[in-house]
């Protein structure tokens, strides 16, 4: 779904500035191994949302050899991270409700 | 953090290293995991997928991919052009033709029709007379401006001013001949304009003998004054009368009827043209023009209505004559914009259109080429569509190729512009206003980046087209080089060589209607004989010369002395000279005819003219029956005239005119009409111009109705501006104040008369042989290509014993069938259009049978010519050479 994997990098980078292998790792392990995330969805997606001042970008010395492109959260990106939250929540809310029709009734 | 475009070469990098990285700490730790390293090479791999994919995917979220791709597109361009040099260059050279050409004819219509007058807010500003059907010609006088000016409810402010006359500038070294006139002091309020220095007239400066004041124009300020700052309040002399200057104009102040004004005076005029002087009533009509500027909401049709309006009750206090005379007048109103350019704007327009037609052809023309080149290209289209560029990326990519060659052209078209611009500046004719004002400024520039980007598309769109019918398939599947033109192609080469042809077929009926215009226009008898005859003007001051023996005794003097110059055949003067149209008509009365035409109700007129007896001779000016004026007309003798033929044909069409009488509104004095004699018939002179028909005229002699401005005429043995010099000292000897001016040869007079139609004649034709040019290059092309296409054909044919005539007259037969269908077509789009034209041509009707034949007839000639080649090349084709190429 458009602007879910969006969401789940502003959630991840919530807790704290990290770079794309580390938060493709992070968005795996979270998942329970299930959300697989393409390199070639999670670049672009990181870009854009910088492009858009949602998240920064630093890049930063490791100790295992190359230079780390950084993302962290913004201003923009906290409160844009709110908003998607509560539309998330709404979705899946309204999901649920058709998956299971009965339970709201009784 | 944002990157801007111009650093994506480094943001490039830091991409590639951001992958880089991905790639490092998820094989670090698949060995970590236990693997070994090519193990974990291959393993991150393959869980990161194709690298560069990612890269390029990533890069779009830049919102570069745009910019990027056009920048690749053009660099890709430029190559492709490059890689075929002559190619490139026919086309760039055929678009700045035609582009050189709208860009050229653009600026001169920019500074002529779109720029807008220098006045303030000058779309309210009208220019108003009185079209008097009687004389056929436009008047409004005082006694009618005064009625406007009093009665009117249309205008915010209404002005007057005569036309620009000479008037002698002395005091300020040799006496200088400026060019002034006469305008209300409401003038320069009408046009929004103020003086850089002093001020404007004021009211009581423009009552009937108010004092002098003048205004000098920003020109005169500087060449005779020096650009003396304190130069208002000085006292000049104008035509020996003393004027304070009260200001200088600025120098962008444009005077109207497109004639320069160096000083501006006050008119002065009274309310009445009917006047006691010294107990005679004197009837002065001055003509004057009238400006003014609407009211809010005032409309053109509701201005024409209150004038004649206005005009009527005027008319109804004139004295009978005038009134028979000025009854019919009716008032006709114009914007101001549309008095001043209004004569030139078909001729422009006319021109722009075929610049237009130019332009059409020239893409005509790269179209095609870019046709032959697309069916060069089918295969590199097909691969690029097999490797997964959509249909408009590749369509854009041929576009901004096209738009990168238009643009060249475009630049080049720029510089043959300039050229043009100043060759029209040389030799386009003088009455064409304000073109000196015509260059490359920012608004042509802007006419031609879009003009050369409409063109880049337009002619860009045929091989898109093109591209779009590739069939990847078969076109790679074919595999040789000998692909060949698919029927597509084909059939739009076609059409554009037979819309070339048609096009062609427009501007060439359009330059031959104008030169046949041209050519009639020069064919006219003027009625005398203009080689070797030179003029020139002497007009005397009315406060030196008052009484009419003085302006007798001059006139007679000046003409005996130049008479017997070295180098003067004959000498003479006359009021008024052929071709300037500046006869006065007269009402007359024939003795034993009715006053009035009962069938036409129009009233007897002709004009009048006075000369010395000499100017018969200076002009050989025919004499047909009679006698003509000589010495025995003098001051005392009984009133003698000639009349010319048309007189004869209006007035005696059965009678023999010697010996008749008749009495003339107008005369020598005017309080009552006199009796004329005719004593002979003269030939006809084109008074009017040449385009004009020849009025019913009646020429007295000077010395029975002297008149103060003359125009002296003189007939040469020698080279005639040689004699200027003498002429000048022979008057200066009889008056050391009075100017000559107007010198001019009667041939130059001539050659000013055609010039705008020798101008709109020689351009249409330049125009019309480019195009016929681009055209024949054109097919020569389509032609050429369509037979080396067919090579091996022709190789068969001649191999089974086709003979040369034969392969000859197929190839031709094709050929005039297409320059047929475009002939047709061109003839009926130019039946359809050159009526727009019918204002300029003279003496030819917009659908001359002779015209249209030969250019029907050249036009196939052009066309079969340019096939000639090609075709004659193809029965050349050696069919093994040909068969082999398999």
């Amino acid at each position: 779904m458009q602007g879910t994997l969006d969401l789940l990098i502003l959630q991840t980078l919530q807790w704290g500035p990290r770079h794309g292998y580390a938060l493709s790792k992070a968005i795996r392990t979270n998942s329970g191994e299930i959300l697989k995330v393409d390199t070639g969805s999670l670049y672009p997606a990181l870009h854009r949302l910088e492009r858009k001042r949602w998240i920064a970008a630093e890049w930063k010395a490791s100790e295992v050899g190359p230079r780390l492109r950084v993302y962290r959260l913004t201003k923009i990106g906290r409160k844009q991270l709110l908003s998607e939250r509560s539309r998330w929540e709404r979705i899946t809310a309204a999901i649920a409700g058709i998956m299971n029709p009965g339970k709201e009734e009784s | 953090m944002r990157f801007p475009f111009w650093r994506r070469g480094r943001r490039n990098e830091e991409l590639s290293e951001e992958m880089q990285a991905h790639l490092t700490l998820a094989e670090r730790e698949a060995m970590e995991a236990g693997q070994s390293p090519k193990e974990a090479q291959h393993f991150a791999r393959k869980e990161f997928g194709n690298v560069g994919v990612a890269e390029e995917v990533t890069r779009d979220a830049w919102g570069w991919r745009r910019i990027a791709e056009t920048l690749q597109d053009v660099r890709y361009g430029v190559r492709n052009m490059l890689r075929t040099p002559g190619f490139t260059a026919v086309t760039i050279l055929t678009l700045a033709l035609g582009i050189g050409a709208n860009t050229a004819i653009f600026s001169v219509v920019n500074a002529v029709l779109f720029r807008a007058l220098p006045y303030r807010d000058a779309g309210k500003l009208v220019w108003a007379t009185n079209f008097v059907p009687g004389q056929a010609q436009n008047l409004v006088f005082a006694d009618e401006y005064a009625g406007y000016r009093t009665q009117n409810h249309m205008f915010e402010n209404i002005a007057a001013y005569s036309a620009a006359a000479e008037y002698t500038l002395t005091g300020t070294g040799t006496p200088e001949r400026l060019r002034g006139a006469q305008v209300t002091e409401s003038f320069l309020n009408v046009l929004g304009v103020t003086p850089q220095l002093g001020r404007n007239f004021l009211p009581e400066e423009d009552r009937p003998a108010g004092s002098k004041a003048v205004l000098l124009s920003d020109a005169v300020w500087r060449a005779n004054f020096g650009a003396d700052p304190n130069v208002v309040g000085k006292v000049i002399a104008l035509d020996d009368t003393p004027y304070t200057v009260i200001g200088v104009l600025r120098p962008d102040f444009e005077f109207l009827d497109n004639s320069p004004a160096d000083v501006l005076v006050p008119f002065q005029l009274s309310d009445s043209s009917i006047q006691a002087v010294n107990g005679q009533v004197r009837v002065m009509i001055q003509p004057l023009s009238v400006v003014a500027r609407l009211r809010p909401g005032a409309t053109i049709a509701g201005t024409v209505s209150e004038l004649d309006a206005i005009n009527k009750r005027v008319i109804e206090k004139l004295p009978g004559n005038l009134k028979q005379l000025l009854g019919e007048a009716h008032a006709q109103v114009f914007l101001l914009h549309d008095h001043e350019i209004g004569n030139v704007r078909p001729a422009l327009l006319v021109l722009l259109g075929a610049v237009g037609f130019v332009l059409l052809i020239a893409c005509a023309n790269v179209a095609n080429l870019q046709l032959a080149r697309a069916a060069a290209r089918e295969k590199e289209v097909a691969i690029r569509g097999a490797l997964g560029a959509g249909r408009w990326r590749l369509a854009r990519l041929l576009l901004t190729e096209s738009a990168a060659v238009a643009l060249a052209g475009g630049m080049a078209g720029l510089v043959l512009a300039a050229w043009v611009i100043r060759v029209i500046h040389r030799f386009a004719p003088a009455n064409i206003p304000h073109l000196q004002a015509a260059r490359l400024d920012l608004s042509v520039l802007v006419f031609t980046l879009a003009v050369s980007l409409l063109t880049g598309i337009v002619f860009g769109l045929a091989p898109v087209l093109a591209a779009f019918r590739v069939s990847l398939n078969n076109t790679l599947k074919e595999g040789g080089s000998q692909s060949g033109t698919g029927a597509g192609t084909r059939r739009a080469q076609r059409v554009l060589m037979v819309a070339e042809i048609a096009l062609s077929f427009v501007l060439f009926i359009g330059a031959g209607l104008l030169m046949e215009s041209f050519h009639q226009l020069t064919a006219i008898q003027p009625g005398f004989d203009p080689h070797g005859v030179l003029t020139a003007q002497v007009a005397l001051p009315l406060d030196q010369y008052q009484s009419i023996d003085q302006q007798r005794s001059f006139f007679q003097q000046l003409v005996e002395r130049l008479q017997v110059l070295p180098g003067v055949a004959s000498a003479g003067a006359t009021a008024s000279i052929p071709l300037r149209g500046n006869t006065m008509v007269s009402t007359i009365q024939i003795e034993g005819q009715a006053p009035m035409d009962q069938a036409t109700m129009n009233v007897a007129t002709a004009s009048t003219n006075a000369v010395t007896p000499g100017y018969f001779a200076a002009l050989h000016v025919p004499l047909i029956e009679g006698r003509l004026l000589d010495e025995r007309d003098g001051a005392n003798a009984p009133n003698a005239v000639v009349v010319n033929q048309a007189f004869v044909r209006r007035y005696f069409e059965k009678e023999d005119p010697i010996g008749k009488r008749f009495t003339m509104g107008m005369g020598p004095v005017t309080h009552g009409p006199q009796t004329w004699t005719i004593v002979g018939v003269i030939g006809d002179t084109k008074q009017q111009g040449l385009a004009s028909e020849v009025l019913p005229e009646a020429t007295a002699s000077a010395l029975q109705w002297p008149r103060f401005m003359m125009t002296l005429v003189l007939r040469t043995s020698v080279e005639p501006v040689s004699l200027v010099s003498a002429v000048r000292k022979q008057v200066s000897d009889l008056d050391k104040n009075l100017p000559v001016f107007g010198v001019q040869t009667m041939d130059d007079m001539l050659s000013a008369e055609v010039a705008s139609q020798r101008f709109n004649a020689g351009a249409l034709a330049g125009f019309a042989g480019l195009a016929v040019l681009l055209a024949g290059v054109g097919i020569y092309g389509v032609m050429a290509y369509a037979v080396s296409q067919r090579t091996r054909e022709m190789g068969v044919r001649i191999a089974l014993g086709a003979e040369t005539g034969n392969v000859l007259r197929m190839i031709l037969g094709q050929a005039l069938r297409l320059a047929v269908i475009g002939v047709g077509l061109g003839l009926a789009a130019s039946l359809g259009l050159t009526w727009l034209m019918s204002g300029l041509l003279f003496g030819v009707k917009p659908t001359d049978p002779e015209t249209f034949v030969l250019v029907t007839g050249a036009l196939l000639v052009v066309a079969l010519a340019a096939c000639w080649i090609p075709a004659w090349r193809a029965t050349r084709v050696d069919p093994v050479i040909a068969l082999r190429y398999e």
